[in-house]
């Protein structure tokens, strides 16, 4: 079973868990892994060329963090050279370069996120703390591709009541007409689904929530196990062990806690990938058997 | 055991002085199917809202309902909700939520069942209803057949007992309308389910209902058994209209038998009574000389460079003067080709001819839409009409006794004042025609103008389309409806495969088709040779002596 097909709570906890650690954890050689896992998992996910314009875009953005930074803090203890007497510094490298690679990690982690988690997920994760606000996104999910085409229609037959007309103040014209008739049909239409809310008993006392997921032994473990790390990550932030300090000179928190707290980290973001990758080799496997 | 008793019911809306419906009694038994009938406009949506009182309309309401024994006033919110079902006429707006499964959960989670019990449920509804295959599909993607199925199912899940339908089937094609009935009909026969449906067109349905309620001017003027229903109202033009054919058969012989009430016995009935010496009707051949007003010359459209081609080399030339019905199946397309005529979308190869002309923004072509209430944009249809014969050019001193005039010849000027909304299926098309029509088009094209009209504006309808043609008009219909394609268009052609297939004057191309062709033709094929129409079925009965 792939990770895009556990329950939506793993998943979601999963992500933010492992954004939370790389904005949490500091330290570059965390961050570095991090990206790379992230970047691994995303391969797995799109199978595709756009990977490297993907990872294209991350080395841009690091690179710019890295010339943006020491050129406008001038902080820091080693001055490597000066531009119009202003020194740039090994420090202010080091944060750019350390910035970016965050940056660039949340990025990553947020456009796995994207992919695994579709509004529908989204939808049933709110139902499970408001219901009534679930039912009204999910109307509204409904409703905005009806509404879309429906536009499409009035503008496509407005346009060529009036398909005599060329300037743009006519054509503005036919644009607010579409609109404003749009409207109408949006109210006529959500006449009729409150009524059909209403016959089908909505508003009904000790309403209900139906999901099709399913909560599984491993989304125990992989909750278990996150749930397990936070209160060290949250000491560990809390000492200032993960931190990182730049100026005025670099020291990297190497400590025993820090770097413990970091493999189990490891360990986690790992789970999709090493999933993706035991799928794929029990397929093979699979196959050549038959 | 009756499930329903509605006892000397009166309604009128808010505001209304006038009763919608006047003091009506009828009862329901258990298991029953019963066919509210009636023209657009009688109060029969009415009816069946008072029925279901969490949606009941607001107004002043005398007499009772009662539900199983119970007023329906005082029925426990509970029992109403789950017991009595309510399937809407637009398959779109009574969809509530974005997912097919979570449609389905809806009514339960309403009623707050557990978790297990909607997952057998919804498991058990879609394996009845072939959603499978769907079931975690978007609604927004779903065909208009398909929704409206998901409305029954999705209502079907609370295992009602009592199921009210308003006319679920009038915005659906006819293959998708008929697997909805029979799905209907498959609950009630196999589930028990009572059905109360109102329609106002009975063909296709008409067989298997027990009771007919025939609801006319705010009273029920019949209530019975289907089979002596036609007989009933001998002379009455609006409410026979729209029985089906095989009734109206019998009720034209005007002989004591039983009457026929579907294409089989109208088979049988028809050769018992009606002797066949003449088997061909003279039908006068209508010559067309006038030039070509649209002119298709081997078309070639696709959406998507990858996408495989809609229409495929396709002809088609139609005169000044003709009216040319383009027939089809699902999804053939049918409004591909019109939006290619109207020039909104532009073939990769091949000539489109207006007048002679390349298509150019002059042209002069009219599309009603399939939807035509996107054609206005006013609160009202006098305002909108106006509003548009000024933008045309048309004085605005003279421009509203023009459109006057316009509307009076088509018959809605008692509407002129309605929201757009507000209006019937036949008066919305009209209506329709009438905003064209001031723009003054030489062709106009029509896309399915029967969606949701009753068989008596169909007809008048179809007159309206034949004097515009005579005027000189180029009017192209595309539609399902091949019982409206036959009595109306002077051609038809089937679109298939992209193209044209077979084209025929609308006779011939009826009575050559064995399968895709009207029932008129089917009751009497093999006994006559060439009437496709009622009417011609009529005369050619009359012609043998059948029919006095």
């Amino acid at each position: 079973m792939n990770f895009s097909e556990r329950h939506p709570a793993t998943q979601f906890i999963f992500f933010s868990a492992s954004i939370c650690s790389v904005i949490l954890n500091r330290n570059p050689f965390f961050l570095c892994i991090s990206l790379v896992i992230a970047l691994v998992y995303r391969i797995f996910q799109l199978r595709s060329i756009r990977i490297l314009k993907e990872i294209f875009n991350y080395i841009l953005l690091t690179g710019f963090l890295t010339v943006l930074i020491p050129l406008v803090s001038h902080n820091g203890k080693t001055a490597l050279f000066f531009i119009n007497d202003n020194a740039v510094t090994k420090e202010a490298i080091l944060l750019g370069f350390s910035t970016g690679l965050e940056f660039s990690a949340v990025i990553c982690w947020f456009s796995c996120m994207s992919r695994v988690m579709s509004g529908e997920k989204i939808i049933y994760l709110i139902s499970g703390i408001a219901p009534r606000l679930a039912v009204f996104i999910s109307g509204i999910m409904k409703f905005v591709p009806l509404c879309r085409k429906q536009y499409l229609n009035i503008y496509r037959t407005q346009k060529n009541i009036y398909s005599g007309y060329k300037s743009l103040r006519k054509k503005i014209y036919i644009v607010i007409r579409s609109f404003s008739a749009l409207i109408t049909w949006i109210i006529e239409s959500s006449a009729d689904s409150a009524d059909s809310m209403y016959a089908r008993g909505y508003g009904l006392y000790g309403r209900s929530s139906f999901s099709i997921y399913r909560f599984r032994r491993f989304d125990v473990i992989i909750l278990a196990v996150i749930v397990y790390l936070l209160p060290f990550t949250a000491t560990s932030v809390l000492y200032r062990t993960a931190g990182i300090v730049f100026y005025p000179e670099t020291v990297i928190p190497l400590s025993a806690a820090n770097i413990l707290i970091s493999i189990l980290w490891t360990i986690i973001m790992l789970i999709p990938v090493v999933t993706e990758i035991c799928e794929e080799y029990k397929w093979k496997l699979l196959r050549s058997k038959i | 055991m009756e499930i329903i008793k509605v006892e000397n019911l009166s309604f009128a809306y808010k505001g209304s002085k006038t009763n919608i419906i006047d003091d009506i009694s009828f009862s329901v038994n258990k298991g029953d199917f019963l066919i509210l009938y009636g023209p657009s406009g009688c109060g029969k949506t009415t009816l069946l809202k008072l029925m279901k009182k969490e949606i009941a309309p607001d107004g002043k309401r005398k007499g009772r309902i009662y539900y199983k024994g119970t007023d329906i006033s005082k029925l426990d919110d509970r029992q109403s909700a789950s017991e009595i079902g309510y399937v809407m006429q637009n398959p779109d707006g009574q969809i509530v939520t974005d997912k097919v499964y979570r449609e389905l959960a809806f009514g339960l989670e309403n009623l707050g069942e557990s978790d297990s019990v909607i997952k057998r449920k919804t498991a058990e509804i879609s394996s009845v209803f072939g959603i499978n295959k769907w079931f975690h599909s978007d609604t927004a993607t779903l065909s208009g057949g398909q929704k409206q199925l998901l409305n029954l199912a999705a209502v079907m899940i609370m295992s009602p007992d009592l199921l009210l339908l308003d006319e679920p089937v009038s915005q659906l094609d006819p293959f998708s309308a008929s697997a909805f009935i029979e799905m209907l009909v498959r609950f009630n026969r196999e589930y028990g389910v009572t059905v109360i449906i109102s329609e106002h067109n009975l063909e296709g349905i008409f067989s298997y209902a027990d009771t007919i309620a025939v609801l006319d001017k705010t009273k029920i003027r019949y209530l019975g058994v289907p089979r002596t229903c036609c007989g009933f109202f001998a002379k009455e033009a609006p409410i026979v209209e729209g029985m089906p054919i095989p009734a109206r058969i019998y009720q034209r012989f005007g002989i004591k038998a039983a009457c026929p009430i579907d294409v089989r016995e109208a088979r049988t009935f028809i050769r018992r009574y009606c002797p066949n010496i003449v088997r061909k009707l003279d039908k006068p051949v209508k010559l067309n000389n006038n030039s070509f007003a649209v002119e298709l010359d081997d078309i070639y459209f696709r959406y998507d460079r990858k996408s495989p081609d809609i229409i495929n080399g396709l002809d088609l030339k139609v005169r000044k003067g003709e009216i040319y019905a383009v027939v089809g199946g699902n999804g053939c397309g049918k409004t591909t080709l019109l939006a290619l005529i109207a020039g909104q979308l532009k073939p990769y190869s091949g000539n489109i001819l207006i007048g002679g002309i390349r298509y150019n923004a002059a042209s002069k072509i009219a599309v009603i839409p399939q939807n035509p209430v996107t054609l206005f944009t006013e609160d009202n249809l006098r305002d909108d009409l106006v509003n548009f014969a000024v933008n045309c050019g048309i004085q605005k001193d003279i421009a509203p006794s023009a459109v006057n005039d316009l509307c009076r010849t088509l018959g809605i000027v008692e509407v002129l004042k309605n929201h757009p909304y507000d209006l019937s299926g036949g008066e919305i098309q009209k209506a329709a025609l009438a905003k064209i029509m001031i723009s003054s088009p030489d062709v106009i094209l029509l896309d399915e103008p029967t969606k949701g009209v009753d068989a008596w504006s169909k007809k008048s309808f179809a007159e309206i389309l034949k004097r515009l043609a005579k005027e000189g008009k180029a009017i192209i219909i595309v539609t399902h409806d091949n019982e409206f394609a036959a009595e109306t268009a002077d051609t038809c052609g089937l679109l298939f495969d992209g193209t044209i297939i077979s084209e025929d004057p609308s006779g011939e191309f009826y009575s050559k088709n064995d399968f895709y062709t009207t029932v008129s033709s089917r009751i009497t094929k093999g006994f006559f040779e060439n009437t496709v129409t009622f009417d011609e079925v009529i005369n050619l009965c009359k012609e043998n002596g059948g029919v006095k």
